[in-house]
């Protein structure tokens, strides 16, 4: 309990009698602000297409009939009147179902409310949801649009407004939980924080504002709205916004790197640019020097060829001429007739006859002489010689043996056959040698003449080679060596005149092709090399003739040409750029380092060019980037100054919500307290905590009670709950109205004892506040004493409701049945002393 | 006499970001009124059609809008007129070598960072002679310089983007800096110039000189208010050159006076009061003051307003903190009395107007989400 509620509540302890001490009709009522009321409602809504009258009174207006007679539903209507249907909620969705007419009339309700703002008067049509409210006094309407309370538009929200003006609170739960007490909601009534949230929060629900805080915050940062948060995860617009100024703040930057970039490469590629106009100056001064002197060089080099040529053709016209002199001198000369010309191999010849044929040939002759001389000194033994001494010899040997015995004559006649014998041997061997010899000498004589005829062979041709002789030979010789010496000289000169004009078709040839290549002279009618066909001397004089017209030719159309031309292009002529040497391969290398200098800075430029192009040449345009990144800069301020006011507002529904609970609740205590003090005369009351609302006890006398029944009587727990939801309806309207208190069938399970409390506990409140009970309890009225303002009846199978006919709380009815004689106003029933119907504390 | 259409800055292309959810509508509004320029040519018997660059936001405009571009400079030639153009600071060539001769194939562009000769036309008996430059500050720094009017006889014109001094792109920008007294000397009979995007006619030269800004076809942000377009041109030798602006249809951005919103219940009477107070078709710029007796959520009226305008821009002057309802619900013993009560208080205690601005708001968004009002 805090230290203020505690004073509160000594402090009315202090005054225990605060409602006994005042009028009855509720202490400090001020305090609670001023009661609306309801004055009537006509309804087309369940079972009632009627209107309903609800006049002043000081009482509780009593609305009796048996179940399902339209009780609750009349009381319904008054508050749906206002509150409409939550379309959003499935729950309401089916109670506006439920509630349509059964007879098919329009849905709708029409119900007047008196109170601080006026008379108001709140036409609904449930279908539509649309509202019209119309005040006294004023024919236009005070608002008129759709009113579904569930919507959040200007047009609910100026409906709420209104609400609040005229009944003090704006929403029907609120209204639900404090002052519209439906069947067997009453006892289920708790103080608690949850109760002081909706009394304290009129039409704002704290933890709803603070979910939609986090809400609308979350969607723009995720830092925490408070160091109590959560972080989130997902970026809200504060971090997309600054990761795109970052984004582009990134591009602008390098678009104005590239930018930057660009001026220095612009100018460094100038730079190149002028250096290479240079280069390329220079190289064209180089090329005209260059083609100067290499005409220059062309032309001496053709003067130096022609000249060569010249010299060629003049040397090779002179060796010619001699070369053709010497052969027609030597063919001048008076020839050897052709009987007196040694054959060429002529020593070869000679050193074979001398060297072989002829010693053999004489070697042979020899043979011959002296084998013809033996056959000559000895003559062979004619032939019957040969033939007889055998034979005789052979007739001896035979006679000899014939003889026989020894005899001499035998012996004579034996040895005249040996001498026959020796005689015939002799003779055959005279005979071989003969014939030895002949056969011999006639192959020396054969083999002579082979030799001789040889010897014929190697003579043949030689002039009087009869006369040719080991003696004559040496003669020979010289003579044969003076023929062959002429012999070689004319060839000599032959062959070095031919030599001669084949150098002279050489260089005949290649001086035309040089002149045909030069563009001058007329190309040869032969081929290069070729001959004229006919003798040597004819052709060398017709090659004499080529030459000098050749030389004519090389003079007058080359050379002269050339040294003319020379003449013209002179080294005078020549413009050389500085330092570089006037001759064709200096100017060659300085050319070419030129052009190599041109090739390596068109590089460079080409390089240069691909660097602007992709370095020194932004993506995009910075001008664009830096109105863009102002632009988002911008959006990021904004969104970031959001962030900052969500927070601001999160801290201020946070601090205020803390401050309320510091001070409110022990408002919210008070004003119970207060109700308590007024609905029991002071019997009951303050409320104390000592750890908040849950903690709340009720002082009752000296003791302390919990809000519990037992210990509290039943008359005393009703009127704590009554006394709670009172102040919690005083506390939602400000202070500033007091709302109608609807309760139905608040006797029910309740015996006569405590009905009778409960009832008195009501028209204690019905004399601060109007209060409009429902029961179906019949019985229980009677008991009471109470006469219902308004009963219902069920009659063949409809409802029907009857009034008291002494006012006009209905209109007429079918079936109405009159109302009881007993009257519940105070007029009729003077107000109890509560001290009475407090059994508990009555003790 | 010759007429031109001279045009400048469309900025087709532009992410339009003060625009909001109106953005993409507006861009295709700036194309299609650069679309029908043709048609106005036609209409008013133009011969040649100035571009004075920055006719693309960025180097690098899509596909499709260039092929709007192509076949706009197509329909021009087709009937018989003269385009000539330079690029922008937005679309220089140092940025996109290309982009001109791709989107304005026929036109006579002027892609050289140096005044080079004229481009000369024959206009009936007339010699139009036209001069410009592609601005490239690396290239050269001072182009102006390099102008050598011809003595050809007829019209010599000069085609620039750049900013004269106090114009948004004198300092920095990118922009050609034209210095009035050179720009005057140049001599010339008519000096089309693009990149400041309002429009300012010769008078307003000082000193006097025939040249003229069309100023942007359309407002490319919020802070362009007023009628934007293209110019006609009449020139005549030896007389000044008379100027028409002809707006392009494209909404205009038009600013209100202030709107006092005490007398208003919600945001959506604010919303009605304006719109009650401009035409259709553009685009409000308004300040609110006064105290509202609600939290008044400026983000609720811009939502009003954009459901009628397409978007708008809402200042807020306004004093909540002041006002009588505020006073009243402080008084009140609810949360919400509360909230205001200390919300008021801590407004108060502010130690500068940004944390007293920050207090108010947070007050308003606390009150509007616990649905005070």
């Amino acid at each position: 309990m805090s230290t203020r509620s505690r004073e509160r509540g000594r402090e009315k302890k202090a005054t225990p009698t605060l409602g006994k001490a005042s009028s009855g009709n509720g202490a400090r009522a001020d305090d609670a602000g001023k009661a609306v009321r309801f004055e009537f409602v006509e309804m087309s809504y369940g079972c009632h297409v009627r209107r309903i009258d609800l006049p002043v009174a000081e009482t509780p207006f009593v609305i009796c009939g048996p179940n399902g007679t339209g009780k609750t539903t009349l009381l319904e209507a008054l508050v749906r009147a206002l509150f409409g249907f939550r379309r959003r909620k499935a729950r309401d969705r089916s109670a506006a179902d439920a509630r349509r007419p059964w007879t098919g009339e329009g849905f709708e309700a029409t119900t007047g409310l008196f109170g601080p703002a006026g008379r108001h008067r709140f036409e609904r049509d449930f279908d539509s949801d649309e509202v019209v409210v119309r005040v006294e006094g004023d024919e236009r309407p005070v608002f008129e649009g759709e009113a579904n309370l569930s919507g959040s538009g200007a047009s609910v929200r100026q409906y709420r407004a209104l609400l609040q003006d005229v009944l003090g609170l704006s929403e029907l739960d609120h209204y639900e939980r404090t002052a519209c007490v439906y069947q067997g909601a009453l006892i289920e009534t708790e103080l608690n924080e949850d109760l002081l949230r909706i009394a304290a929060g009129g039409h704002a629900d704290i933890e709803t504002a603070k979910d939609a805080l986090r809400t609308e915050y979350s969607a723009l940062t995720v830092d925490p709205i408070a160091e109590s948060e959560s972080k989130r995860r997902k970026p809200g617009e504060v971090e997309s916004v600054a990761q795109d100024v970052e984004r582009l703040e990134q591009r602008l930057s390098e678009a104005r790197t590239a930018e930057a970039r660009r001026t220095p490469l612009a100018r460094e590629r100038d730079e190149i640019r002028t250096r290479r106009g240079a280069t390329d100056g220079r190289i064209g001064a180089l090329e005209e020097a260059f083609e100067h002197a290499a005409e220059l060089e062309r032309l001496e080099a053709a003067r130096r060829a022609s000249e060569e040529h010249l010299s060629q053709l003049e040397g090779l016209t002179r060796e010619l001429d001699e070369a053709l002199a010497r052969v027609e001198i030597l063919e001048g000369q008076k020839p050897e007739p052709v009987a007196r010309r040694y054959p060429a191999d002529f020593p070869e010849r000679v050193a074979a006859l001398e060297e072989g044929l002829w010693p053999r040939a004489q070697e042979l002759s020899a043979e011959r002489d002296r084998l013809e001389g033996r056959l000559a000194a000895v003559s062979p033994p004619p032939p019957w010689r040969l033939a007889g001494s055998p034979a005789v010899a052979l007739v001896l040997l035979l006679t000899g043996l014939l003889v026989g015995g020894g005899s001499m004559l035998q012996a004579l006649v034996l040895l005249l056959a040996a001498a026959a014998a020796a005689f015939t041997i002799r003779d055959r061997r005279v005979v071989a040698v003969h014939r030895r010899n002949t056969t011999e000498a006639t192959r020396a004589t054969e083999e002579l003449a082979a030799v001789q005829e040889r010897i014929d062979r190697k003579l043949d041709g030689v002039p009087a080679a009869d006369t040719l002789t080991l003696h004559t030979l040496s003669d020979r010789r010289d003579e044969f060596e003076r023929q062959r010496g002429a012999e070689q000289e004319r060839e000599a000169a032959e062959s070095s005149l031919r030599h001669v004009m084949d150098r002279a078709h050489t260089t005949l040839a290649r001086v035309e092709a040089s002149a045909s290549k030069m563009g001058t002279g007329e190309p040869e009618s032969l081929p290069a090399g070729a001959q004229v066909a006919g003798p040597l001397t004819e052709r060398a004089r017709d090659l004499l003739r080529r030459l000098h017209s050749a030389i004519s030719e090389e003079r007058n159309e080359r050379l002269a040409p050339a040294l003319l031309e020379l003449r013209k292009v002179s080294r005078e002529h020549l413009e050389l750029p500085d330092g570089v040497p006037a001759d064709v391969p200096a100017l060659r290398a300085a050319l070419q380092e030129a052009r190599d200098e041109v090739r390596s800075l068109s590089e460079d430029l080409a390089a240069l060019e691909r660097r602007l192009a992709y370095e020194g040449r932004p993506e995009e345009s910075s001008v664009a980037l830096v109105a863009r990144v102002e632009q988002r800069r911008g959006d990021l301020v904004e969104a970031r100054e959001r962030a900052a006011a969500y927070r601001h507002a999160f801290q201020l529904v946070n601090d205020a919500y803390e401050e309320f609970r510091q001070t409110d609740q022990d408002r919210l205590v008070d004003a119970v307290s207060r109700h308590l003090s007024s609905v029991t005369n002071g019997e009951l009351g303050p409320l104390s905590m000592t750890d908040g609302l849950d903690s709340a006890q009720l002082e009752v006398g000296n003791r302390t009670l919990p809000l519990e029944s037992p210990p509290l009587s039943y008359g005393q727990y009703h009127s704590a709950m009554f006394a709670i939801r009172l102040g919690a309806a005083d506390f939602l309207a400000g202070l500033g109205v007091r709302v109608p208190l609807l309760i139905d069938d608040p006797f029910v399970q309740l015996d006569e004892e405590r009905a009778a409390e409960l009832w008195q506990v009501l028209r204690s409140i019905a004399r601060q506040r109007q209060v409009i009970v429902a029961t179906q309890d019949r019985l229980l009225l009677d008991y009471l004493g109470v006469k219902p303002d308004l009963e219902f009846r069920r009659a063949a199978g409809s409802v029907s409701l009857e009034a008291d006919p002494a006012s006009p709380q209905a209109s007429p009815a079918p079936e109405a049945s009159p109302a009881p004689e007993e009257s519940s106003t105070p007029a009729e029933s003077p107000a109890p002393d509560l001290w009475s119907f407090l059994g508990e504390s009555e003790e | 006499m010759i007429r031109l259409l001279h045009l400048a800055d469309a900025h087709l292309e532009a992410a339009l970001g003060g625009f909001g959810k109106l953005a993409d509508e507006r861009r295709s509004q700036i194309l299609d009124a650069f679309r029908a320029l043709p048609d106005l040519a036609a209409e008013r018997a133009v011969d040649a059609v100035f571009i004075a660059g920055d006719l693309f936001d960025g180097p690098r405009p899509p596909d499709a809008t260039v092929a709007v571009v192509q076949e706009t400079v197509r329909r021009f030639l087709t009937d018989g007129r003269h385009v000539f153009a330079v690029p922008g600071n937005h679309d220089a060539i140092a940025l996109n070598p290309t982009l001109y001769d791709e989107a304005l194939p026929g036109a006579v562009i002027f892609r050289d960072p140096r005044f080079g000769p004229p481009a000369s036309v024959t206009v009936g008996e007339q010699s139009l002679h036209v001069y410009g430059l592609a601005y490239d500050a690396a290239e050269e720094a001072e182009p102006l310089s390099t102008f050598r009017k011809t003595d050809a006889p007829g019209l010599h014109t000069v085609l620039l983007h750049g900013s004269v001094p106090g114009a948004p792109h004198w300092e920095g920008g990118g922009s050609l800096p034209l210095d009035v007294e050179r720009l005057a000397a140049l001599g010339a009979d008519y000096i089309a110039l693009g990149d400041y995007h309002r429009f300012r006619p010769p008078d307003e030269f000082d000193p006097p000189m025939p040249a003229c800004y069309s100023g942007s076809i359309a407002a490319i942000d919020t802070s362009e208010r007023g009628t934007k377009g293209t110019v006609v041109v009449e020139l005549e030798e030896g007389t000044a050159p008379r100027v028409h602006l002809v707006p392009s249809g494209v909404p205009e951005v038009t600013e209100l006076d202030p709107l006092d919103v005490t007398p208003f219940a919600d945001e959506a009477a604010v919303a009605e009061a304006v719109g009650e107070r401009v035409p259709e078709h553009v685009v409000p710029v308004v300040t609110l003051t006064g105290e509202p007796g609600f939290p008044l959520d400026v983000e609720r009226v811009r939502v009003r307003l954009e459901e009628r305008f397409g978007h708008s821009v809402v200042g807020d002057e306004t004093r909540f903190y002041d006002s009588e309802r505020l006073s009243n619900l402080a008084s009140q013993k609810t949360i919400a009395g509360h909230v205001a009560r200390l919300g008021l208080q801590r407004v108060q205690e502010a130690e500068n107007p940004e944390r007293r601005r920050l207090a108010e708001r947070g007050l308003r968004i606390a009150l509007r989400l616990m649905e005070v009002g």
